[in-house]
Formats: C-alpha cells, structure tokens, sequence
C-alpha cells in the first residue's frame, strides 16, 4: 500500500499538495515577516523625501522625487520645458547627498540631457547610499543578498523538489500529471510573487503609515485646480507616485522621469491606492463648546 | 510643582494635518486624537494610532459619551472607547462634562446640563462606570455655553468640582471654554480661573472661537475651534501655570479652517512660553513666600 498522500488519488492528491504548499508558504512568510518587524520595527518613521521615494518604489523614483525637490526649492528651474539649469548665484544646493549630487549634475551641464542623471555615477552612488541606508534600518531587501531571502528561498526549493520528486513517481506509475504541473507552475508562481516585493515587513508599515498620514494631503493636491502651487507636491510624489499629482503637473514631467522597473522598486511610479479611506474629519467644532 | 514632573504641549492630531504631523513630530510633546472618529476603522487604519503611540504619547478624546446626565451612558460607547483604549494603549483618555443626547434624540453638540445635584449624581455614577469599563478614569473637561442651563442650582466651578471629587477624577481645564463662559455670562475670567478645582487639572485646551448673535440678539463668544487662540486665553494659562503644583499636558485643538502649520507650531511655542512665565512667576513667589507643593498624581 502507498503511504499517504500517495495513496490519495485526483481531486484528493491535488487539493493535498495545494494545502500543503500554501501552508508552508503563508508559515514561512509569517515567520519572516515577525522576524523583520523585531529587526525594522513595527512601523518606522521615514521623512526624507528621497528615502520615501526609494521605499516605494526604488532608487531612480529617488533619484526622480530629488530632481523635483531641488526645483520645488527653486535651486533648479527650467531653461526651456526640457532642459534644467540652476539657479542663478547658486554654487551649491540640496538638502541631502542625493539632492546635492542631482544638482551637482545639472550644473555640470546635465540639465541638458535630465534623463542622462539616471546614469551617471556620482548620482547614482548617492541613490545607492539612500538605498543602502534604507537596507541597514531593515526596511528594503538587498536584492543581491540571499540573507534577506533566508527561509523563503529554501522553503520554495523544498517545495519544487517536493514536486518534483511527486512527479515523477506519479509519471513511472502511469496516472495523468498534467494538473500538477499546471499545480507545480502555481505554487513556484506564487513563491516568486512572495520573493518578489523589495520592502520587509518593516517597510511595508512603514510605506503604510506614510500613505494613512499623506491621504488627505494626496486628495487636496489631485483636486487642485490647474495653476496652482503646491508646497506639498514633492512629499506626496514621494508616497504615492507622479500619478497623484493632477495632470496640469504630471504632464511637466515625462521628459524627466525615470524609465519603468527602476530596480529594486516595486515597479510602479503609482503603486498601491493610498491610505486609508480616511479617519472621519474635525470633531466637535461647530458650536458644540467642547 | 513636582521637580520630576514637566509641562508638555502638544496638538490635536486631525486628517488633515497627519502629514505635517508626520514631518515634523518633535515639535510636539503628545498627540490629541479624537476617539470617535475611530470606533469603526479598520485595522489598517488603527496602526496608523498605534504607529504615533510608538513615536509620541497620545492621548484619546472623546466627544459622544454625555457623562454628565442623569441618563446612564449606553454601554456600547463605553465598550468602543475601551476597545479603542486596548488597541490603541494611549496614556490617557478624556471626555466632557456634558450631554450630547435625550432619549433617541441626538442633538450634534455638548450642550451643558443643568447643574444640580442630580446631574452631579448622574455624572458621577456615569463616570465611575465608564472607569471601570475601560480601566482607567477619564480626565473631564469643561464645556462652553450659549446660554446659562435653566434649572441650575449650582455655579459651574461649584458644580465641576462636586463631580470631580466625588468621582475622584482628574480635571482637563479647556481655557478657552471657561473664558467663552466668563464672557458670555458676565464674569471675570482670572476669578473664573481661580474658582475651579485647579488642584485636579492635569490637562489642558487651548482654541479660539467667534462673535455670534443669538436669536433673540444677543451677543455670544462661541468656542468653534475654527480660529487662532486668542490673547487672554494665554494668559489664563499663564497665571494657570503659576497657580498649578500639577504638571500640565496641554494640547491645541484646530478642527478645520487651518492655518499653516508654522502658524499652528508657533500658537503651541507660544503656550510653552506662558507655561514657562507662570512657572517662573510661582517660583518667585515661593522664594519670597514657601508654600505646599503637591506632587503629580
């Protein structure tokens, strides 16, 4: 007699081994994610707007959000609808190491060419810094270290091997394979999906408090009429993306953003829908006295 | 006042300035949240509260209870203020000397009861159940008035302290509820000041209001919340200040029409300062003249 589950036939072997890779993945993804919360904390605080923008979603969103920074402090300004220059008098300018080395590259004559910054080395070793500096407080993965993927990888090897070896002793005793190749595909799809977001635990509430903190402040900024300044434009590109900002200023920036799949990032200038759906308004004005 | 005990100033934390909030947290010494608004959100939404507890102290106030009534305060506010308490661990919870509805009827605002003994009795018992509730007491806070409660045998300062004492509860003292009073009913705000049960107040507010004409033509200051603190109201701190031997949490409260938020950091320096003048003033007289010093609860 086949010792179980083999002995399990259909339906019965399939929703087996789904059962059994799903739980092993939900375990292991708990386990790191309350390892990374002790190691991050349970929900950091992150105020530059360039490191927020490299939290969400990678280091030319940084690289991009400093651009704008420098503009919206009026250190750079635009020669012509394409080109930057700065300002003026200006030697120097930014307020942090990537914000300095962005306009460093713009005075350098890279206003010319805004998309060249992605590529230049002084720029883009001051966005790794950012990056690196996130990685240290535990809230962004090193894509290139398999120490942040400790537990997720060997179990997702554990479970392709497991399916492996399922597999072929299904196929040397003759009964169809292919739902379980179709189940194999899933399972390997899934643990990928799990691998695949760069932020830990930690930076995941981290990026989640900072969209409940900026969700009003996103709202004013989308509904602002066509003309109107925006001191809190930079911080809210930061948290949510260029696509937050109303088109009058969306549309003064393609020509400067960064190409999609910066790296590191989870892909996407606009990923994730905001906060929360907002925590009521004011409380007792009105007239109440209290 | 205790030397190991200090005065902190703080913000009521609203929508509508978390960001700023967020950018710029070490201005403040604690956070106000308005419990209310957070009864029905969701988990995601509280960590957002339990986030900032983390950073900063924070306290929970709430609005809807009615504590001072003869009616019994529903016991389902009560459990949502404690479940809010539990997940949220603030360091201290408020709510008002007021009512808020009659039956099934829910009238939108504080309104001030008549102050006599049965309302001290009701609030009393309402108070002791909701302490008992959600594990800790409420510090109870003052509210403003349109007009003068009929029925009232009782003096506000009179009647706020029969219910503290008996209740054995601490006092939030909102400065400028007590001076829209004092204005609206004829009476001098410092004496105003004076007669209340300072030796029970551990917090305070600070909030501006407006002129309103009533319907029969009279003139009243209405506490809104919706304008900057006026002068006086820093100088009741101020001479607060000098007369407290408690330490003093007080929190700026701005429910919309807001200013920016320089303006808003600068109204909270300026009530440190008055903090500071009262607590140097009292020093000084105590130089020249010792005198007991109770030490923070």
């Amino acid at each position: 007699m086949k010792p179980f589950p083999f002995n399990l036939t259909g339906p019965d072997f399939l929703l087996c081994y789904a059962l059994f890779s799903a739980a092993v993945l939900i375990i292991a993804r708990a386990a790191r994610s309350t390892r990374e919360l002790a190691v991050g904390g349970e929900s950091p605080r992150v105020v530059d707007p360039c490191e927020i923008a490299c939290l969400r979603a990678g280091r030319d969103e940084a690289i991009f959000v400093a651009l704008m920074s420098l503009e919206a402090q009026g250190l750079v300004s635009r020669e012509t609808p394409s080109k930057l220059r700065v300002a003026s008098g200006t030697a120097a300018g930014g307020r942090s190491s990537l914000e300095r080395a962005a306009f460093d590259y713009v005075r350098r004559g890279g206003g010319a060419a805004p998309k060249g910054i992605y590529r230049d080395a002084a720029v883009t070793d001051a966005a790794d810094a950012v990056r690196h500096e996130l990685v240290e407080r535990g809230l962004i993965r090193d894509p290139w270290t398999i120490a942040g993927n400790v537990g997720l990888v060997p179990t997702l090897v554990a479970l392709v091997v497991l399916w492996t070896v399922a597999l072929v002793r299904i196929w040397s005793s003759g009964p169809p394979v292919g739902f379980l190749c179709v189940m194999l595909g899933m399972v390997t799809f899934a643990g990928v999906v799990a691998l695949a977001n760069p932020r830990t635990a930690s930076g995941d509430a981290a990026l989640r408090r900072l969209r409940l903190s900026f969700n009003v402040a996103r709202r004013r900024v989308s509904a602002a009429p066509s003309g109107s300044v925006l001191s809190d434009a930079v911080l809210v590109t930061a948290v949510f993306g260029l696509a937050a900002l109303p088109k009058f200023l969306r549309g003064q920036y393609p020509w400067w953003q960064p190409a999609r799949d910066s790296g590191g990032g989870c892909g996407s200038g606009s990923c994730g829908s905001g906060g929360g759906s907002g925590c009521g308004g004011g409380g007792c004005g009105g007239g109440c006295g209290g | 006042m205790d030397e190991g005990a200090r005065d902190r100033v703080g913000l009521g934390w609203r929508p509508e300035l978390a960001a700023d909030i967020h950018m710029a947290i070490e201005r403040f010494d604690v956070l106000e949240v308005l419990a209310d608004n957070w009864f029905g959100a969701s988990r995601r939404e509280l960590s957002l509260l339990r986030a900032l507890s983390r950073d900063i102290p924070v306290a929970l106030h709430g609005v809807g209870m009615g504590l001072a009534s003869a009616a019994r305060t529903a016991e389902a506010r009560l459990d949502a203020m404690a479940r809010l308490v539990e997940r949220v661990a603030p360091e201290s919870w408020s709510e008002h000397l007021a009512f808020v509805r009659s039956g099934d009827i829910e009238i939108g605002h504080l309104c001030a009861p008549p102050r006599c003994p049965e309302t001290v009795d009701g609030a009393v018992r309402n108070i002791r159940r909701a302490g008992a509730v959600v594990g800790t007491l409420p510090v109870l806070e003052n509210v403003a008035t349109l007009l003068d409660p009929p029925a009232s045998s009782l003096g506000e300062p009179d009647w706020v302290a029969r219910i503290l004492k008996a209740a054995a509860a601490p006092m939030l003292l909102d400065l400028h509820n007590l001076y829209a009073n004092a204005v609206n009913f004829g009476h001098d705000a410092a004496a105003y000041l004076e007669a209340m049960p300072l030796d029970r107040v551990t917090h305070v507010h600070l909030s501006g209001g407006r002129l309103v004409t009533t319907g029969d033509g009279v003139e009243r200051l209405l506490d809104d919340h919706l304008h900057d603190p006026p002068d006086p109201v820093f100088e009741l701190l101020e001479r607060l200040a000098a007369r407290s031997t408690m330490s003093l949490t007080v929190v700026l409260e701005r429910d919309g029409a807001y200013p920016g938020f320089d303006v808003l950091t600068a109204q909270v320096q300026r009530a440190r300062v008055a903090l500071a003048r009262g607590r140097a003033a009292a020093a000084r007289e105590s130089s020249v003249r010792p005198r007991s010093v109770r030490c923070a609860q």
